[in-house]
């Protein structure tokens, strides 16, 4: 709550001191101007910066707000101020809305569906004259605003001073969100999708309100705007205010917030700046832009981070979080659950007439370590996708704890206790590991969106649990040394053990590893099997899919083999061994293996 | 001028982390080398390294004669030079017939089909597989896919990161027998990998890594028998 009351009282103060040393009318109105853009371009990274979604049509949103700002002060008279704040919310609508329809696509899909969108509200606001006026625009006059001549201020100055207010208070209110659990999903969704289903987090719900906070804050924008353009016309929804949004997300910076604040305000400043070129003026801007996002991938901020005297105030303020270190809470011991923790009946998966999974059945009891071995295609990935809502059953029932599970998202199956890890390594590369592990840490503290908005007390005690448990769960496997390393920068079995603790962080009943060992040697994979035995004795049920066999097998109570998408054979690591079926399709002579 | 792979000196940091220190190895035509080394200790390092796919900071590298510190990487493919690389960076929506087509740099079409064929020859599951995309193959076929791409540039010196990674004990035997074929084909291996007692069975010759450092090099039947690295990297 204090860091939050803190930057907002500091944005403000700014905010009134600008509003009160600008006294002509030409900055007055290029700042307000540079201030507005800062708003639409921060609400645009929401969902291109952060939920990695590429939009072509933002201004859908900008129009909107505007337009709703304009009609109801024109046609029914509501004061322009006063009604501000509620331009959110048609802007969260049709965010929500979009989110919803656009729910399978993804890249340049959903960048034309996007587009698409922006393009209807330009035929509406055209031909729905009555409402809009149409081409011929809708004028606004806005009365000044009220307090601002008992500060001593004139219309403009007042115009500036809501302006930034509400800059400040999105600037504050989206950093609080990207920080928390919500923030957190929508990283996870950008960067690895399935790791982020398999860790609970929901991520189609996840991504619908990431379109509609962006739609939101574009909308208030575009209130914003409306004393500036003064006439509303249909091009307000035009590709050049969608490209405008795009653009300064690119040039300010994805990675950040303070990026497209700076990349909005910028789309006001230059082109003012180079006025002095004339008519060249707009040819000189496109190519600043291009030499931006050539010479700088990170975008102006990007840049600035890489200075070395921000550096080491970055490295400064790192310390200074931790100085108070968060105590890793160790994994607790539970019972197990009595019963059987995974029943498969008659599990079938068909590609196109080819039976990848075909027929099988089998129960893993609570507290069982059970290793499913089987050639490469034997179907071994596949049937774990099964169990973990990755893919549906073409045939068969899968029971956890005797609730049916088949058919249910990958997150709904992880919220009821079974959480796979994955073949190839699935972090989110670019994040630190301590990062990966509070996102993988969602579903240990309910997500609390007011709390994180608010950094309310309670929300920061829940964080600092989360944040604990993630840390425990990182010791467990070992990588406690690694907090700070880059998640993409770790070598490759390191990478799959940060899987498997961050499988663990969701809090599972069920672990379904699959490969946990791969990438690591002797001596490792001999510690992992430790690592697994241990989480057996508190509380855990473990299924394991792994080729290194003298770690499966010092590891397993009972072996399941697979071979063309059958079960060949179900029993001891030792009477499994020995059957020739097994030794013919999947192990192999051993004096071959000893040559 | 000197056959085979010379790398000497070779330094190669992370930023503030050294990844590699002083390390040189040797490769003698139609030898197999074997690096044996905990994770992080910088085998895929050291081959990505080779490549040119991450920037030295010092260091020489020739291979016959040629000198490859300062080139970029295709320069060095044409040398002799191919990657296998680690955890099967297979491109998962092309088919395997253009998977193994971006392995070959050169632009004579004949030779390519020559070389796909080649390859073919070698692994027939490919071949019964060549106009799936790769995304759907198994593990198996997508760690031989990773392979057959490199020998599309036709290899004098072939790098192999982790090639038995996730594979059943079966197609373990038949990575060993592979690389032995390839020897005998007068192509030298570089061979990175977590299972040392398969490295250290069909390697010539070892080099032992640990914190980026070369701790110790000899004949792979010398290593396999040093109690170091029985206890270390065989789990004996």
């Amino acid at each position: 709550m204090k860091p939050l009351l803190r930057d907002t009282l500091a944005g403000l103060v700014l905010v009134a001191l600008l509003a009160s040393v600008l006294r002509s009318a030409y900055w007055l109105d290029v700042t307000t101007y540079a201030a507005v853009l800062a708003v639409y371009v921060l609400g645009v990274s929401v969902t291109f910066g952060q939920l990695g979604f590429v939009s072509f049509g933002h201004a859908a949103f900008l129009g909107l707000g505007a337009y709703t700002a304009g009609i109801l002060c024109v046609k029914l008279g509501w004061n322009y101020w006063l009604l501000l704040p509620l331009a959110v919310l048609p802007g969260l609508l049709l965010g929500g809305l979009l989110g919803v329809v656009s729910a399978r696509l993804s890249g340049a899909y959903f960048a034309i569906a996007t587009l698409v969108v922006a393009e209807i509200l330009v035929l509406l606001a055209t031909n729905w004259v009555d409402l809009t006026r149409g081409p011929m625009g809708l004028m606004v006059t806005v009365p000044p605003l009220p307090l601002a001549k008992a500060l001593g201020w004139n219309a403009q100055q007042g115009y500036l001073a809501v302006v930034g207010l509400a800059l400040v208070l999105a600037f504050v209110l989206l950093r609080n969100l990207r920080d928390s659990a919500t923030g957190r999903s929508w990283a996870a969704i950008r960067e690895a999708p399935a790791l982020a289903e398999s860790l609970g987090i929901g991520t189609a719900r996840a991504r619908v309100f990431n379109i509609a906070v962006s739609g939101g804050v574009a909308a208030l924008a575009g209130a914003l705007l409306v004393p500036k353009v003064f006439v509303l016309s249909p091009a307000l929804f035009g590709v050049a205010n969608s490209a405008t949004g795009i653009l300064g997300v690119i040039v300010g910076g994805k990675a950040t917030l303070a990026g497209p604040m700076l990349g909005g305000a910028l789309f006001a400043l230059l082109p003012e700046a180079l006025r002095f070129l004339g008519e060249l003026n707009f040819a000189a801007f496109a190519l600043l832009l291009l030499v931006v996002v050539r010479v700088l991938p990170g975008g102006l901020v990007g840049w600035l981070g890489q200075r070395p005297g921000l550096q080491r105030w970055q490295a400064r303020r790192t310390a200074a979080a931790e100085a108070d270190p968060v105590v890793p809470q160790p994994l607790a011991a539970r019972a197990h659950r009595a019963g059987q923790a995974l029943q498969l009946l008659g599990v079938s998966r068909h590609f196109k007439g080819l039976k990848a999974v075909d027929d099988v059945s089998f129960a893993v009891a609570g507290g069982e370590i059970v290793g499913l071995i089987g050639p490469n295609g034997a179907g071994k990935t596949t049937l774990l996708n099964m169990l973990s809502g990755f893919l549906p059953t073409t045939r068969g029932q899968v029971l956890a704890f005797g609730q049916d599970i088949a058919g249910l998202a990958p997150h709904a199956v992880a919220r009821r206790g079974v959480v796979r890890s994955f073949q190839q390594t699935a972090v989110c590369a670019p994040q630190t590991v301590a990062m990966n592990m509070r996102i993988a840490a969602h579903l240990h503290r309910r997500a609390d969106l007011v709390g994180s908005l608010l950094r309310l007390p309670g929300w920061q005690r829940r964080e600092q649990q989360r944040l604990a448990h993630a840390l425990g769960c990182l010791h467990e496997v070992g990588l406690g040394e690694r907090l700070q390393h880059q998640a993409g920068s770790l070598p490759y079995g390191e990478q799959k053990l940060l899987g498997v603790a961050m499988a663990l962080a969701a809090e599972p009943a069920v672990l379904l590893l699959d490969e946990p060992a791969a990438g690591l040697n002797h001596a490792e994979a001999a510690r992992l099997a430790q690592v697994l035995r241990g989480l057996r004795d508190k509380g855990l049920t473990l299924v394991v899919v792994d080729h290194n066999l003298k770690m499966l097998m010092s590891l397993v109570d009972r072996v399941v083999v697979l071979h063309h998408g059958v079960k060949i054979a179900d029993g001891t690591p030792q009477a499994v061994t020995a059957l020739p079926a097994v030794v013919q399709a999947y192990l192999g002579q051993p004096a071959e293996a000893a040559a | 001028m000197t056959a085979g792979l010379r790398a000497e000196a070779l330094e190669l940091r992370y930023g503030e982390t050294v990844a590699l220190r002083e390390v040189s190895l040797a490769v003698g035509r139609a030898e197999v080398v074997a690096l044996i080394g905990a994770n992080g200790a910088g085998k895929s390092s050291l081959l990505n390294a080779l490549m040119g796919l991450v920037p030295l900071v010092g260091g020489r590298i020739s291979f016959d004669g040629q000198r490859l510190e300062a080139v970029p990487t295709r320069v060095r493919i044409a040398a002799g030079l191919a990657l296998s690389p680690e955890g099967r960076r297979v491109f998962p929506d092309l088919t395997v017939e253009d998977n193994l087509d971006l392995g070959d740099l050169g632009r004579d079409l004949v030779a390519r089909r020559r070389r796909r064929n080649e390859v073919y020859a070698r692994f027939s599951r490919l071949a019964e597989r060549r106009l799936q995309a790769a995304g759907t193959l198994s593990g198996g076929e997508q760690q031989m896919l990773a392979i057959g791409r490199a020998l599309m540039a036709a290899p004098r010196l072939l790098l192999l990161d982790e090639p038995t990674l996730g594979l059943a004990p079966l197609v373990v035997q038949e990575i060993a027998r592979f690389v032995r074929s390839v020897r005998e084909q007068g192509v030298g291996v570089v061979l990175a990998e977590q299972n040392a007692e398969l490295a250290l069975a069909v390697a010539d010759r070892a080099v032992v890594l640990q914190n980026g450092e070369v701790v110790m090099s000899g004949p792979a039947a010398e290593l396999a028998r040093s109690p170091e690295v029985r206890s270390a990297y065989l789990g004996l």
